[in-house]
């Protein structure tokens, strides 16, 4: 777009020669930027999941080439953990939209009349971020640790065996998903609601509209730009999150995701050609399925 | 080790280690004498608190500054992070590092390193001890020690916690290899993520000998090892965090590096964890100095090198809390004055018998087999098919 607005074809006069060069002289910061690290990684990204094995069969040795086997070697061999990283960012997401829509409408629209309080509770959602998401995630494995209180409880209550451990588990992973990703949901919420005129729901009601249906035909088509941003925000780092699953933090040998993929073919087997190829894949899955969503949901405008 | 953990604090770390770095060498070249070393956590004394006393005695004695960083979490990702200096043989930041010895043998097989100059290295020519020195000992990936000499040797083995451990299956300690997969323990066992210590450990429970082991073997082992797995038997396959959770009580019993133990023990004040030898045979592997081709401070490195082959010095960081096997002969005996019962840990100073017959090192593989046992240990700790 922004290549269109100064190269355009139109007459151009001696003005608007002046003005595309500062438009242009603006933007060559950006410009050099996103070659630096967003082209040239990308392209040497494709160029090294297209490698292929040396002769020497030494560990961690390739020849660039054009070999798309990686490619199907990924997908096929891994088809598993990919699935299960969109299950979980598909899972995640829904838990974090059902948590945050009340969280945001509560405080964009019911605590409005006390700016104070408002301001606080947004601070309050932020907070999380002052403290490193690592350590963040290892305090969640303490304290859910199978004779931490919390487990205690729940095995009391019967919500689990007490042979049952939570941290290593599909649902662990989940949760700490949600936890960590849930402020990048709420915020655009907020932001979205905090907007909303209530005068609209007013005059809902006064034409006998439930309040289900004020929410269905009001709040909700007006807090869909925020819907939209929250869900991309946490799905599309969800999908590629390979910490919470990872076996050191939430996670165990059966909770693997894409990232975790990508971390043991690039790092433990030096497969570097197969790691990228699943980079790409994942990026390619998330670009489609992103896509298909902003059509479906008409809001391109947004983007 | 493979001790992994990815902090953001230490990518900050990192790159904040660089800027100034970078500034030493923009200000100051030649000015000071510096040599860079980068090691694992918990590897020097007086760490916790920066003192760094050995250190501190090596730069008065020389007039070398050392600037260690404990860069190393990972002999993966180390590599990742020097790996184009090293093809390139130019400087990686590091004028010495100290990395495993399998990945020791894949630098040596790339001609990454530097030859060892050993006329600066007298103290290790009188001190090294035997069974480290190379050829048919622990250091086949380096034979006569032409690049790489010994940091530290770390003895892997069964661990467990008194308590828990009695309490779940009413013994006192675990004796097999076997004890671990007793159904009372499902769940609550975790191995180490390092392939050649859990590995090897159950192979030599198969009745293996490490040092000549074949595929099948290694196939063999690697089949219980993905049962244990599936079944969930084993819960985690860990690198460093896995004390945390003997010490929560998630993990009762597993396979684990000795010096963790005796450092988690010493710093709780009491004597929960324990720590089985077995008779069937337990790994050991050392991390060991290096000094890549394109280190601008050869000398400098190998005279720190030399400095810790000082018996003096490594019994001053033994008891300063570094609870891994020093390669250095003399040691025992020094630490013995002041320290009798330090010196008395057979996980510290094995015993000549000890080594003889528990202690066994994984064989240096082929290239080929480097790939695929690597890929197929990957696959099942991370449950692909």
């Amino acid at each position: 777009m922004a290549f269109a607005a100064f190269g355009s074809s139109a007459p151009t006069t001696q003005g608007q020669t002046k003005s595309g060069r500062v438009v242009l002289a603006l933007l060559l910061p950006g410009l050099i930027y996103l070659v630096l690290f967003f082209v040239i990684p990308l392209v040497s990204l494709v160029l090294t999941s297209l490698e292929a094995p040396a002769a020497s069969g030494k560990i961690g040795e390739y020849v660039p080439g054009v070999d798309f086997a990686n490619y199907s070697y990924v997908v096929t061999k891994y088809w598993p953990q990919i699935a299960r990283s969109f299950g979980f960012a598909f899972l995640a997401t829904i838990i974090a939209l059902l948590i945050s829509y009340p969280l945001a409408y509560f405080i964009g629209v019911k605590v409005r009349s006390r700016p104070m309080l408002q301001r606080m509770m947004v601070t309050l959602v932020i907070a999380p971020f002052f403290i490193s998401f690592l350590l963040r995630t290892i305090a969640w494995k303490q304290m859910l640790a199978d004779h931490s209180p919390i487990m205690e409880w729940a095995h009391q209550v019967g919500l689990m065996s007490p042979s049952q451990s939570f941290i290593g588990s599909e649902a662990a992973v989940v949760f700490g998903l949600v936890y960590n990703f849930i402020p990048f949901m709420t915020l655009p919420l907020y932001t979205s609601l905090e907007r909303l005129d209530i005068r609209f729901l007013e005059a809902g009601s006064d034409l006998y509209a439930s309040p289900a249906k004020v929410f269905r035909k009001i709040t909700l088509p007006l807090s869909m730009p925020g819907i939209i941003s929250g869900t991309l925000l946490t799905f599309i780092p969800i999908a590629g999150d390979y910490v919470n699953a990872s076996r050191d933090f939430l996670g165990s040998s059966n909770t693997s995701m894409i990232g975790t993929m990508v971390d043991a073919d690039f790092l433990q087997n030096r497969n570097y050609p197969a790691a990228s190829a699943m980079s790409v894949v994942l990026m390619g899955i998330i670009l489609i399925l992103v896509t298909w969503y902003v059509r479906k949901s008409g809001t391109e405008d947004l983007l | 080790m493979d001790a992994k953990q990815i902090t953001r604090r230490s990518l900050f770390a990192g790159a904040g280690a660089l800027s100034i770095t970078a500034v030493l060498a923009a200000c100051a070249p030649g000015a000071t004498k510096t040599v860079y070393w980068d090691n694992w956590p918990y590897y020097m004394d007086g760490e916790a608190d920066g003192s760094f006393p050995t250190l501190k005695d090596f730069e008065a004695k020389t007039g070398i500054h050392v600037e260690y960083a404990t860069k190393v979490d990972d002999n993966n990702t180390y590599y990742a992070s020097i790996k184009n200096q090293l093809a390139a043989g130019t400087d990686t930041g590091a004028d010495t590092f100290c990395l495993t010895d399998w990945m020791v043998g894949r630098l040596i097989g790339d001609n990454d390193l530097a030859k060892l100059d050993y006329k600066k290295l007298p103290n290790v020519t009188a001190n090294l001890d035997p069974a480290f020195k190379g050829a048919g000992s622990f250091g086949d990936f380096d034979p006569g020690r032409a690049y790489s000499l010994p940091w530290k040797g770390i003895i892997a083995a069964v661990g467990y916690h008194k308590v828990n451990y009695k309490a779940l299956t009413g013994k006192d300690a675990p004796a097999t290899l076997e004890d671990l997969w007793a159904p009372e323990l499902k769940g609550k066992i975790e191995v180490l993520s390092e392939m050649r210590d859990t590995l090897g450990i159950i192979m030599m429970a198969n009745g293996v000998d490490i040092a000549k082991f074949t595929k099948a073997d290694f196939d063999a082992a690697l089949a219980l090892f993905k049962s244990k797995v599936d079944s969930g038997h084993i819960r985690g396959v860990k690198g460093n965090s896995y004390i945390d959770d003997y010490v929560n009580g998630d993990a009762v019993a597993g396979i684990v590096w000795a010096g963790d133990l005796i450092a988690t023990n010493t710093e709780a004040g009491n004597q929960d964890l324990g720590f089985v030898l077995l008779d069937t045979g337990s790994t050991f592997a050392t991390d060991n100095f290096v000094i890549p081709k394109g280190a601008k401070n050869k000398e400098f490195a190998e005279q720190l090198i030399n400095y810790y082959y000082d018996p003096e010095v490594v019994a001053k960081s033994s008891i300063g809390g570094v609870f891994y096997v020093p390669p250095v002969a003399g040691v025992k005996e020094i630490v013995a004055k002041t320290n009798p019962e330090l010196a008395a840990n057979e996980m510290l100073f094995p015993s000549a018998d000890t080594y003889a017959t528990k202690l066994r090192h994984f064989r240096t593989l082929t290239a080929e087999e480097d790939n695929s046992f690597s890929q197929a240990w990957s696959d099942v700790s991370n449950g692909v098919v």
